[in-house]
C-alpha cells in the first residue's frame, strides 16, 4: 500500500519535472529547490554511502546540488535523476581522490560513524534484534566500504536503490556490460564479507526454497 | 574433454549467478543456469549466498537526510564548486601548453629557425598564442622577467655583431673589469628602447623563452596551490 503511493508521489514528479527544469534553466530558484526536495533524500543516501560520514555526505550532497544548478544549462534530458546522480557521483570519486591525498582526513572515513547508523528498519522488534540489525548495518556498510568505488557505486545504486541496469549505465557512462560485471564482481565480494557473519541474518533474511 | 567442458560450463554459471537472481537472463541462459544449479552444490552454495546479500541490501533503508539542501539565493548566485574543480584543470592544462610552447621554442631557438628574415612573424605568431593560452596577469608577469634576459640579450647581440662564438664569456670580466659595477645595470633601462631594433635579431625569441619559462612557474605554481587548496 505505502510502496503504491511512494509510487503515485514519484510519477506526479516525474509529470511536472520539465517544467521545473525549464523554469530552473531560467533562473528560478524556488523551481530548483523543489527539485532539490524531491531528490535530496536520494543524493544524501547515495553519497552517505560511497563515502561513509554523515558530515562530509552532507557537504558533498550539497556540492552536488549547487553544481547542478550551475550546469543546468548542459542538461538536455530526459533523465534528470541520472543527471543528477551522475553529478553525485564524480562529487564521490573526486572527494575520495582527495582523502586518497590527505590520508589523514580519511582515517577510517568510510566506517560508518556511531552517530550514524546504517537503517535496517523493522517495526515491533525485540532489544535483540535491535542490537542485531546494528551491527548488520555495519557490517554491510564495512562491507561497502571495503569494495573498490566503482563496484561500491553499481552495488548502491543497484541492490540500495534499486535502478535498473540502463539507468546506472546511464550514470556511470560506461557500457551495460560493464555494469553488470561491476555488480557481480561486487556482490560476490560481499557475500563474501558477509560470510563470516552469516549467523547474524541466517533464517532471518533467507529466501524461501 | 568432458571434464573441461564442465569447469568451463561452471565458470560460465557462475558469472551468470548475478543476472540470474536479477531476471535479467535469456531463458535459455536461466535453462542452462538452474541445470547446472541442480547438480553442482557450490554453485547452489554460492547462488543462496549472493541471494541472501541482496536481500539484506534490499532491506538497506534510506536515511532521513540531516537538513534541507535547498539552495538559498546567495549559493544560487555563488561560483559554482564545479567550476572551482574546473579550475585546477584549466591550469593543469595550461601549464602543460605553454612548457609545450616553450620546448617548441627552444627547440626553433637551438636548430636556429628564428635567424632567418621571416623569423619577426612567427614571433608574433607564437606570441598571440601565448596570449590565448594565458590571461592577462601572467603576460603582465613577463616585462618583469625581461630585464635580465634583456641584458644577456645585449650580450649576446654585441658579441654576434663582433663575431664571436663565445658571448657568456665576455660581460663578466667586463663586469669586473669596471670599477663601478653598476655600469651593466645601466644598460638595463635602454633596453625596451633598444627593442624595435634589435626585432630582427634573436633577441625577441630569447625574451619569448623566458617570458614562457616565467609562464610555466607561474601556471604550474598556481595549480599546485589550486590543487592544494581543493
Amino acid at each position: 500500500m505505502e510502496e503504491g503511493i511512494k509510487i503515485e508521489v514519484m510519477n506526479i514528479a516525474e509529470e511536472y519535472e520539465p517544467g521545473l527544469i525549464a523554469r530552473s534553466k531560467a533562473g528560478d530558484t524556488a523551481a530548483f529547490n523543489q527539485l532539490v526536495e524531491i531528490y535530496q533524500s536520494r543524493v544524501y543516501n547515495l553519497v552517505l554511502r560511497m563515502l561513509g560520514r554523515a558530515e562530509v555526505a552532507e557537504d558533498v550532497t550539497q556540492d552536488t546540488f549547487t553544481a547542478a544548478y550551475k550546469s543546468l544549462h548542459s542538461f538536455r534530458g530526459p533523465n534528470f535523476r541520472a543527471w543528477l546522480l551522475r553529478i553525485a557521483s564524480n562529487a564521490c570519486r573526486d572527494r575520495l581522490r582527495s582523502q586518497r591525498r590527505h590520508p589523514e582526513l580519511s582515517l577510517d572515513a568510510l566506517l560508518l560513524d556511531p552517530g550514524n547508523p546504517l537503517h535496517l528498519p523493522d517495526s515491533r522488534e525485540t532489544p535483540e534484534e535491535y542490537v542485531l540489525r546494528q551491527e548488520l548495518g555495519r557490517n554491510i556498510q564495512e562491507g561497502l566500504a571495503s569494495l573498490p568505488p566503482d563496484q561500491r557505486l553499481v552495488v548502491i545504486l543497484s541492490d540500495i536503490q534499486g535502478l535498473s541496469y540502463e539507468e546506472i549505465a546511464q550514470i556511470t557512462r560506461s557500457p551495460l556490460g560493464t555494469v553488470k560485471s561491476r555488480l557481480s564482481r561486487g556482490r560476490e565480494h560481499l557475500a563474501r564479507y558477509l560470510a563470516s557473519y552469516q549467523e547474524l541474518f541466517q533464517g532471518k533474511t533467507r529466501p524461501h526454497k | 574433454m568432458l571434464k573441461r567442458w564442465r569447469k568451463n560450463q561452471h565458470q560460465r554459471v557462475l558469472q551468470l549467478l548475478s543476472e540470474y537472481i536479477d531476471g535479467r537472463l535469456s531463458r535459455e541462459k536461466v535453462l542452462m543456469v538452474e541445470e547446472h544449479t541442480q547438480k553442482c552444490a557450490s554453485c547452489r552454495q554460492y547462488l543462496e549466498s549472493l541471494r541472501t546479500t541482496v536481500a539484506l541490501l534490499h532491506r538497506v533503508a534510506d536515511v532521513e537526510p540531516p537538513r534541507s539542501f535547498a539552495l538559498s539565493e546567495t549559493e544560487a548566485s555563488a561560483p559554482s564548486s564545479s567550476l572551482a574543480r574546473l579550475q585546477p584543470k584549466a591550469l593543469r592544462w595550461a601549464t602543460a601548453f605553454t612548457a609545450f610552447l616553450l620546448v617548441l621554442v627552444f627547440a626553433g631557438d637551438s636548430l636556429h629557425l628564428f635567424e632567418t628574415k621571416s623569423k619577426a612573424p612567427q614571433e608574433e605568431a607564437l606570441r598571440t598564442e601565448t596570449g590565448m593560452a594565458a590571461p592577462t596577469p601572467q603576460t603582465m608577469a613577463a616585462p618583469q622577467e625581461r630585464p635580465p634576459a634583456a641584458m644577456s640579450e645585449k650580450g649576446d647581440v654585441a658579441q654576434g655583431e663582433a663575431g664571436f662564438t663565445t658571448p657568456t664569456a665576455t660581460p663578466s670580466p667586463t663586469a669586473t673589469a669596471q670599477p663601478t659595477p653598476s655600469a651593466p645595470q645601466e644598460e638595463t633601462p635602454p633596453s625596451p628602447q633598444a627593442k624595435p631594433e634589435a626585432r630582427g635579431r634573436a633577441f625577441p625569441v630569447r625574451s619569448l623563452e623566458v617570458a614562457l619559462a616565467a609562464l610555466v612557474v607561474l601556471l604550474g605554481g598556481a595549480y599546485l596551490w589550486a590543487r592544494q587548496r581543493s
